[in-house]
């Protein structure tokens, strides 16, 4: 049988697997043993899962995600989200629509100590959507404000599934982080636009909220404050070489429940709450780690990803056409699978393609992101919506789904931009680093 | 009374991987402080923490396996028999993955038993690691065969908080 074949055959049982709620963790990693096993043989793959699975979680460069989620649950027990929120409406409240800018600015900084995207939507969803229901925003708008703005958490660093990919692909997590600063301002500043174009449309969508008094926005103000300095801390350490990503990870966790005991938000059973949700979520992410770490032995021994530069070879795709090419997989990925499993699935193919065309794989780890991020809002499936669903039950789908547009398409004019202007990832690394 | 057993069994070893996570937070704050301070760095805290992170997500597993929390598509929404049905095939797969991923870290154990193979900083035997793997392993495969025949209820987060407050 020939690599194509072999690799279509497991290509399509991984995805097999996962529609049909297989983990996708246990997909990737059931049909990468059963491939290493037809490649080599039964004693041989069960060396190999005896000792990849933790060769995988015992990597340095992968501590660092627990320790950012940690983070992240940390902060969310320590009300810090509620006071980035607080901050944002001071800042915001008062202008037409001035709840889904805060939301899209809160969502953006809590990003900053959260590297999820699903937790991001969750905590904005909660807080958000019933403050927008009571000044009368119209759910479109609410809901489609609060998914983008979800998206977000995965962009801004310490982002998660940068870590993975720069694990997955040997890459820095710095320049990753640093590649992402341009992309996400400009996410941000597309999400602020698209609520304009929205207001612009349908002004009855959103009234112009009250100017709070001085005295009250100036307190509201100062919930910016901790964020702030975690953010400066955290990233002012890691950019400034004064830690490694581990380091600033972990001095994240201390600063967070430093903020959190003295503003006495967090107390002993918020932080066992945080510990805890922190093993859920890294548990279920390094699980995913352990099956894409067999199938990529698998892949490697397949000799997939040649068999496909090969293909790419065929076709004669210019780097721009090549890469138009993998968007609109991801974006047919996208609509029907999780992101996470999405990128992990595709990496391990598409990197040796994306080298051979010259593209600059950090550049392409950002590039893939966003395309990911434009999958967590796409309809129908954009997990995002469901988050918000899960936790308003009342919401209706198609009003959530008229709601994102606006906002899909400032993603797609992010990723065009991205595409014509790459420097917009690559100078910020290649100047500081 | 058995139910009762496996279940703090699954969440006993989710305890105990928090308390690695919390365990690596900490040997490298103190490794930053140590080096920032006295310009000396704890001496084996990359191993340390390799060590507790691999632990951690090793010892997770049976709690995440038998709560579902591993990350799936969740496409289909099905109801009813539909839900059975798929419910049973998903444990189905991942009792036949967990069983190998035992079976291989059983297997490397007793290979590592035979051998002094160390780690590099901390000279802790591999097989002292291998046996926690392997333990988890093991009791993998008992959360998701758990789990098939008996769905988690929705209380079992508050259930592990009381089991936290009692340690």
């Amino acid at each position: 049988m020939s690599a194509e074949v072999i690799g279509a055959i497991a290509f399509f049982l991984v995805f097999g697997f996962i529609i049909l709620e297989v983990p996708v963790g246990v997909s990737m990693g059931l049909v990468g043993f059963a491939g290493i096993v037809y490649f080599l043989d039964l004693p041989s793959a069960l060396s190999i899962i005896g000792t990849t699975p933790w060769e995988a979680v015992s990597s340095y460069t992968l501590a660092v995600m627990p320790l950012f989620v940690l983070m992240g649950c940390i902060s969310t027990e320590s009300g810090i989200s509620a006071d980035i929120y607080k901050g944002m409406q001071a800042l915001f409240g008062h202008k037409r629509g001035g709840l889904s800018y805060a939301t899209i600015g809160a969502s953006a900084g809590f990003g900053m100590i959260c590297g999820s995207s699903l937790a991001t939507t969750a905590t904005m969803g909660k807080l958000a959507l019933p403050e927008m229901d009571k000044y009368g925003y119209k759910r479109f708008l609410s809901c489609g404000s609060i998914a983008a703005g979800g998206t977000l958490g995965i962009m801004i660093p310490p982002s998660v599934i940068l870590v993975i990919y720069a694990f997955m692909a040997e890459q820095s997590i710095k320049e990753l982080f640093m590649g992402a600063v341009f992309p996400a301002l400009l996410a941000v500043s597309l999400y602020f636009l698209a609520v304009k174009v929205i207001l612009f449309f349908s002004p009855d969508a959103a009234p112009v909220g009250k100017k709070a008094p001085w005295a009250q926005r100036k307190h509201d103000l100062k919930g910016l404050i901790s964020v702030s300095l975690v953010f400066i801390i955290v990233m002012g350490g890691l950019y400034g070489g004064i830690f490694t990503a581990n380091e600033a990870a972990a001095i994240g966790v201390l600063v967070v429940l430093f903020a959190g005991l003295l503003k006495r938000t967090l107390n002993l059973s918020g932080l066992k709450r945080a510990i805890w949700n922190t093993v859920r979520i890294a548990g279920a992410l390094y699980f995913i780690v352990i099956g894409a770490s067999l199938f990529n032995i698998f892949l490697a021994l397949s000799g997939v990803p040649f068999a496909l530069v090969e293909l790419f070879n065929m076709l004669d795709l210019s780097p721009i056409g090549v890469l138009l090419l993998m968007l609109v997989i991801y974006v047919v990925l996208g609509s029907m699978m999780d992101s996470l499993a999405m990128l992990l699935l595709t990496i391990p193919m598409f990197l040796p393609v994306v080298v051979a065309n010259g593209i600059d794989p950090v550049w392409f780890g950002i590039f893939a992101v966003v395309v990911v991020e434009l999958g967590l809002i796409t309809p129908p499936i954009g997990l995002n919506l469901f988050v918000i669903k899960a936790t308003h039950a009342d919401v209706r789908l198609p009003e959530m789904w008229k709601g994102v547009i606006p906002f899909v398409l400032s993603d797609v004019i992010r990723i065009l931009v991205l595409l014509v202007f790459p420097q917009l990832v690559l100078w910020l690394p290649k100047v500081v680093l | 009374m058995k139910k009762l057993g496996l279940n703090s069994i699954f969440k006993m070893m989710a305890v105990c991987a928090g308390g690695c996570l919390v365990f690596a937070a900490i040997t490298t704050v103190i490794d930053v402080s140590m080096r920032g301070i006295l310009n000396a760095p704890l001496s084996g805290a990359v191993e340390m923490v390799q060590i507790a992170t691999g632990m951690a997500a090793f010892l997770s597993f049976p709690f995440c396996f038998h709560e579902m929390e591993h990350v799936t598509a969740n496409l289909l929404n099905p109801q009813g028999k539909a839900q059975k049905i798929i419910h049973f095939f998903s444990s189905t797969i991942s009792t036949i993955f967990c069983l190998f991923l035992a079976w291989g870290s059983v297997l490397t154990l007793i290979e590592k038993l035979g051998t002094r193979e160390m780690t590099v900083d901390l000279s802790i035997p591999l097989s002292a690691l291998y046996v926690v793997i392997a333990i988890a392993t093991v009791v993998g495969v008992l959360a998701v065969l758990h789990a098939m025949f008996s769905p988690p209820s929705d209380h079992e987060q508050s259930d592990l908080n009381s089991l936290v407050g009692e340690q």
